[in-house]
C-alpha cells in the first residue's frame, strides 16, 4: 500500500532551502533554482531565517519573484522562525505578511525548547528534567507549543519536527500516540505541512506514518545551505521507501 | 546532549592553518560531527567538511559578528565552538553566556586570560617575577638611550609576526615617536621556541610541548621539531599558571644571553603548527573538546621528539561545489 501524499511525491519536493538571505548560507537564490532544476525537482521552497528584528523580507520576496521561470518547477517562499515559548509565540517580525503579497508559509522551528518563560537552552532543559520534570510533561509542553505555533502561523510548515529531542536527551520513541495525534490534528486543521528533513533525519518513520495516515501533507526538506545539497536525499529516500510512502526509486 | 547523539563542533577560521589543524584532528573522532566557518568562501577548510556543514560568517571585527554567530550556533545546534581567529576570541569569550544559552560551549580560555595575553605589555607585567622576561617598555615611556641595541619593536596588541621589527639604534627608536601602542623589548640572542600548552579546568597543565621553529614563512612554522626540555616545559607551566590558562595556548619563549628561556608572548589559541604536537602524541584539539564537554582529562600526556616539514596540500572539488562570487552579500 502506498499512502496518499497529496499532489507530489515528497522526493520531488524540497521545501526548505536557504540562500544568502540567511546569514550563514552560501548559495544565492538563483543558484538554488538552477540546482533544483538540475536535480529534477517539481517544487522548491526558498526559505530564510528571520527573527523579530528582521527587515529584509520584502527584498527577499522581490528577488525570488524576479527569478526566471523554470518549466515544471514550482517556486514557493517561506521564512523560518523558532518557537519562543510554550504559548507558541514565533520569532517573526510584527509586520510579516503571510499569504497574498507576503511569504507563502512560516516554517516553525524547534531551535530551542519552548519553556513557559521563554526559550530554554538544552542545558537548562536537561537540568529541569534531572530536577524532576517528567519526560512526558516536557514532550507535552513541546507538542502543545508546536500546536499553538501552527495556529498562530496561519499557514505554517513544521521544520525538522522533533530534531530537538536528541539534544535534550529524549527520543521520538518516548512520544505518546496522543502527542503525534495532536500534531496531526492541528496540521490538518490549519493546513500546516510537515517536513521530512534530510539534514536532521527527522521525524522518524513512526511519526511520519501516523501523520500521513491522518492526512497531513508531507514535504521533503534538505534544509540546504548550499546549492549542491538541494533536493539530494538519502535518509529521506530510504525512510520514505521503507515505509512505502513512495515507490522504490 | 545525550551520550548517544554525536557532538556537533563548529570551527571558525577554517581557512587558516590553525583552523585546518583543529578540523583534521577532530575529524578522526567518530563521536563528532564537524561544521566549518570562515568569512572567505575560498577558505580551504570549508571543503574538508560535508557540503551541508559549510558556513560563511561575518568578519570578526564587524558589528554583527557575535549576533550572527550565536544565531548560527543555535540553528545548527552547535555543542562546542572552536574559534581559531585572534580578533574573534575576546568578543566570543565576552558572550560566553549568550552562547551557553543556545547550548554552545566556547572552547577558549577565559576572557580575563585572553585580555592579558592579547595585551603584550600587560602580559610582560603579569609574568615579570614569575618567569624570566626580557626588559619591556612602552615606546612613549622609555628613554631610547637606556637600551642595548638592537631592540625589538612590536605592536602592543596584534597577531603573528605583523608589525614586529628590529631597531638598530637610539636615533632610529627616537624617530618612531611616542606611540603608546608600540612596545620596545630587549632582543634576546638565543633560540626561539613555541610551547603548545594545555591546562585543564583547574588550571593544571596536562601537557606543554616545546617546538623549535626551524623555518618560518609568513609567521607560520613550515619546518620544526618537538624538543624535550624540562626547563622550557616548566617555564610554559609557570606562564600558564600566571595567566590563569584553562584550555590551549601557545607560549613563545626565547633563550637569553645565559641560555635561559624567557617569555616573549602568549598566543591564547591553537597555533598553525599544531599538527606536529598532535603527531608527537598530544592531540590538543581533541583534549580541548573533552575539556569543553566537562569530561575528565588525563593528569598528564607525554610527547615524543619528532620533526616535521610542511607543504601546501590541494583539495579538489567539483566546480559546482565552489561557492561562486555572486553569493557574496
Amino acid at each position: 500500500m502506498t499512502t496518499a501524499l497529496g499532489e507530489l511525491d515528497l522526493l520531488l519536493t524540497d521545501h526548505h532551502v536557504h540562500s544568502t538571505w540567511s546569514d550563514d548560507a552560501v548559495s544565492a537564490p538563483m543558484e538554488n533554482l538552477v540546482a533544483a532544476r538540475d536535480t529534477g525537482l517539481a517544487s522548491i521552497r526558498m526559505v530564510d531565517h528571520v527573527r523579530t528584528t528582521t527587515t529584509w523580507v520584502p527584498g527577499f520576496l522581490a528577488e525570488i519573484s524576479a527569478l526566471p521561470r523554470v518549466e515544471g518547477l514550482e517556486v514557493l517562499t517561506g521564512v523560518e522562525a523558532k518557537i519562543l515559548d510554550a504559548s507558541g509565540r514565533l520569532d517573526v517580525p510584527d509586520d510579516l505578511v503571510v499569504g497574498a503579497g507576503g511569504v507563502d508559509r512560516v516554517l516553525i522551528a524547534d531551535h530551542q525548547f519552548p519553556g513557559p518563560d521563554g526559550p530554554w537552552s538544552p542545558r537548562r532543559t536537561l537540568e529541569e528534567l534531572a530536577a524532576g520534570l517528567p519526560a512526558e510533561d516536557a514532550l507535552s509542553i513541546l507538542v502543545t507549543a508546536t500546536v499553538r505555533a501552527m495556529e498562530r502561523a496561519g499557514r505554517g510548515q513544521l521544520a525538522h519536527l522533533f530534531s530537538l529531542l536528541p539534544k535534550i536527551g529524549l527520543h521520538e520513541s518516548e512520544l505518546l500516540d496522543e502527542h503525534v495525534a495532536a500534531i496531526a490534528d492541528a496540521a490538518v486543521r490549519t493546513g500546516t505541512t510537515v517536513e521530512v528533513n534530510e539534514k536532521w533525519r527527522c521525524p522518524g518513520p513512526r511519526v511520519v506514518l501516523q501523520l500521513a495516515a491522518a492526512g497531513v501533507t508531507l514535504v521533503g526538506s534538505t534544509d540546504s545551505h548550499e546549492a549542491t545539497t538541494v533536493g539530494r536525499y538519502s535518509w529521506v529516500a530510504e525512510a520514505a521507501s521503507a515505509t512505502r510512502l513512495v515507490g522504490t526509486r | 546532549m545525550s551520550d548517544s547523539s554525536p557532538t556537533r563542533v563548529l570551527v571558525t577560521g577554517a581557512g587558516g592553518p590553525a583552523g585546518i589543524a583543529v578540523l583534521r584532528s577532530l575529524a578522526r573522532r567518530d563521536d563528532v560531527v564537524l561544521l566549518a566557518a570562515d568569512m572567505d568562501r575560498y577558505a580551504s577548510g570549508l571543503y574538508l567538511v560535508d557540503a551541508g556543514a559549510r558556513h560563511l560568517v561575518r568578519p570578526g571585527l564587524s558589528e554583527e559578528f557575535v549576533d550572527h554567530l550565536v544565531g548560527l550556533c543555535e540553528r545548527e545546534r552547535v555543542d562546542v565552538l572552536f574559534s581559531t581567529v585572534d580578533v574573534e576570541l575576546p568578543r566570543l569569550a565576552a558572550e560566553r553566556k549568550r552562547l551557553a544559552a543556545v547550548g554552545t560551549t566556547l572552547a577558549a580560555p577565559s576572557l580575563e586570560t585572553l585580555e592579558v595575553c592579547l595585551d603584550k605589555y600587560a602580559l610582560a607585567q603579569r609574568c615579570t617575577g614569575v618567569v624570566r622576561t626580557p626588559r619591556t617598555a612602552l615606546l612613549g615611556e622609555t628613554d631610547p638611550d637606556s637600551w642595548d641595541y638592537p631592540v625589538i619593536v612590536k605592536p602592543r596588541r596584534g597577531a603573528g609576526s605583523r608589525g614586529v621589527h628590529l631597531v638598530e639604534d637610539a636615533a632610529a627608536l627616537r624617530a618612531l615617536g611616542s606611540d603608546e601602542d608600540i612596545l620596545v623589548q630587549a632582543n634576546l640572542p638565543g633560540d626561539e621556541y613555541s610551547v603548545d600548552t594545555l591546562a585543564d579546568a583547574d588550571g593544571t597543565v596536562v601537557a606543554a610541548v616545546p617546538r623549535s621553529r626551524l623555518r618560518v614563512d609568513s609567521g607560520v612554522s613550515v619546518a620544526g621539531s618537538t624538543v624535550a626540555d624540562p626547563e622550557l616545559e616548566e617555564t610554559a607551566r609557570q606562564v600558564a599558571a600566571a595567566v590563569g590558562l584553562v584550555g590551549v595556548a601557545n607560549v613563545q619563549l626565547r633563550r637569553d644571553a645565559e641560555g635561559r628561556p624567557a617569555l616573549l608572548e602568549v598566543n591564547p589559541r591553537f597555533p598553525g603548527a599544531m599538527p606536529l604536537t598532535v603527531a608527537a602524541g598530544v592531540d590538543m584539539p581533541s583534549l580541548a573538546l573533552d575539556l569543553a564537554l566537562e569530561r575528565p582529562l588525563p593528569a598528564s600526556v607525554p610527547f615524543r621528539e619528532l620533526a616535521v616539514v610542511r607543504y601546501l596540500e590541494d583539495v579538489f572539488v567539483p566546480l559546482a561545489d565552489v561557492v561562486s562570487e555572486e553569493d557574496a552579500r
